[in-house]
């Protein structure tokens, strides 16, 4: 199991950290329980700062994704995130689509492409 | 021709291999340290290959017959056997370098690249196997006990150094240090050998975002391979070492002589089964690169950033950007330090001051 970043994405490094693990965690892949490498491995990894890395972590731990306790590692606390309201759910959902409708795709391609995110992601947690 | 000079014939002509071949061990991804196209490797680096090999030779046949001048004008003194070794290496590593230089101008930067990590964590005790460990440990104990005990029955004058036959050829006075040196040598050593093992499962590893699973299976099939090689060496180390100290004991006290024949084949056995472990690892080495060429189509991934940070043409890896301490050679296989980590020169200082120590009271 790995996570994928890039670096001519205009999101920063923590946050493609955070968005590649939250992924894993819906898609079923990462279970609770499953410890996340250390700190330092991920940042060897990736050529990149370790505090890019621990950013990501504390912003994870934030949402109640992971728990982080010293000497232990970071694991995967739960499987679903902290409570948000409606409105802020919605909001990246939003903006995703918009780009959908500007780049000119009709509706049915548009609905087409988000029941197969849809698909992707639940399938592991049947 | 003494046995001495067909044995350092020898050495000179293994380092000319390893030089010959070092460029071309890791194909396209690191001809002379250096990442080039598939189509610049088979045109004009084969050619640029033909040109080191012709230096690479003549400067070997050259320093050989300034050796063989010296000892026929000067005898077979020890600078008739060492002088040309020590000339050897600095020759070949410049020409190594010089070419290089040339390398560098056919490389093919990739500006765009995504690459991954890795989410399983390796952890020593994965990689741990309880019942050499316990055997490890009870031979590398096994030799200060048979010293502690015969301690006081050892005479003034203990052996240090034995022939192949394994007979005594030097000896020391007797001191706690001259008699345990040996042991704590190994001692010391089996504490490296774990500190290096637990610090090459934290090696960098630089995964492409396509074939990750490919690349990062064979990967970590390396370095499982790399961590089997340091515990059977390590096996092998208490077993060469714990009977050449244990043999302090034997061959020093008249009713314990008949083991030091015990020592001696032990003492044989383990460095052949040393060699023979050392061609085994390259072998399967040099079929998971093969593997990786052919499932992934590279051998080694790195990002641009990273390869401007090899110097002597991908021997040393110097980056201060690098929070990792060990990476993956890029020339060759293995593992390496990234000197650009603070880190290493508490790891090289203690790996340097102790054998010094410790061989100290041997050289009386």
């Amino acid at each position: 199991m790995y996570i994928v970043v890039d670096e001519n994405d205009r999101r920063p490094i923590y946050q493609q950290v955070v968005d590649e693990i939250k992924s894993l965690i819906a898609r079923g892949q990462l279970v609770e329980g499953t410890a996340l490498p250390p700190v330092r491995q991920v940042a060897a990894d990736l050529g990149v700062n370790l505090n890019t890395i621990a950013t990501a972590y504390r912003e994870l731990q934030r949402e109640g994704l992971i728990s982080v306790r010293h000497g232990a590692g970071a694991v995967v606390a739960s499987t679903t995130a902290q409570e948000k309201s409606d409105d802020e759910l919605r909001k990246p959902l939003r903006a995703a689509l918009t780009q959908f409708v500007l780049a000119g795709l009709p509706r049915a391609e548009i609905m087409a492409v988000v029941a197969e995110e849809l698909r992707g992601l639940l399938k592991g947690n049947k | 021709m003494s046995n001495t000079f067909i044995l350092l014939l020898a050495v000179d002509l293994i380092l000319l291999a390893v030089f010959m071949f070092m460029p071309m061990m890791r194909g396209e991804d690191a001809f002379f340290g250096v990442r080039v196209s598939a189509e610049v490797y088979r045109g004009e680096g084969r050619r640029l290959l033909h040109r080191y090999w012709l230096w690479l030779f003549m400067t070997f046949i050259e320093i050989e017959a300034i050796g063989l001048l010296v000892f026929f004008y000067r005898g077979r003194t020890e600078f008739a056997q060492i002088a040309p070794r020590l000339l050897l290496i600095p020759c070949v590593m410049l020409f190594y370098v010089i070419f290089h230089r040339q390398a560098k101008r056919l490389e093919l930067v990739e500006e765009h690249q995504r690459f991954a990590s890795s989410l399983r964590t390796r952890r020593l005790a994965d990689y741990t196997n309880l019942g050499l460990e316990i055997i490890v440990v009870l031979l590398t104990i096994a030799p200060v006990l048979v010293l502690v005990y015969y301690y006081p029955q050892l005479p003034e004058r203990i052996p240090t150094h034995w022939n192949w036959k394994g007979e005594p050829d030097e000896w020391a006075r007797k001191s706690y240090l001259a008699v345990f040196s040996l042991s704590a040598m190994l001692v010391y050593m089996q504490g490296l050998l774990l500190v290096v093992k637990q610090g090459v499962l934290g090696v960098k590893m630089t995964l492409p975002a396509e074939h990750t699973e490919d690349y990062l299976r064979l990967k970590e099939e390396a370095l499982t391979l790399t961590v089997r090689f340091m515990d059977w060496m390590r096996l092998l180390l208490c077993i060469l070492l714990g009977s050449l100290a244990a043999n302090i004991a034997f061959s020093a006290i008249e009713h314990l002589r008949f083991l030091s024949g015990v020592a001696a084949i032990a003492e044989w056995v383990s460095s052949i089964l040393m060699f023979v472990a050392t061609a085994v690892a390259i072998y399967r080495f040099y079929k998971i690169d093969r593997c990786l060429k052919t499932e992934v189509g590279r051998v080694y991934v790195q990002r641009q950033r990273d390869a401007a940070h090899w110097y002597l043409g991908g021997l040393i890896y110097f980056n201060r950007e690098d929070p990792a301490l060990w990476v993956e050679k890029l020339v060759g296989w293995g593992y390496t330090f990234n000197l650009g980590n603070r880190w290493v020169y508490l790891y090289l200082a203690i790996m340097i001051a102790v054998p010094v120590l410790l061989a100290l009271p041997l050289t009386e």
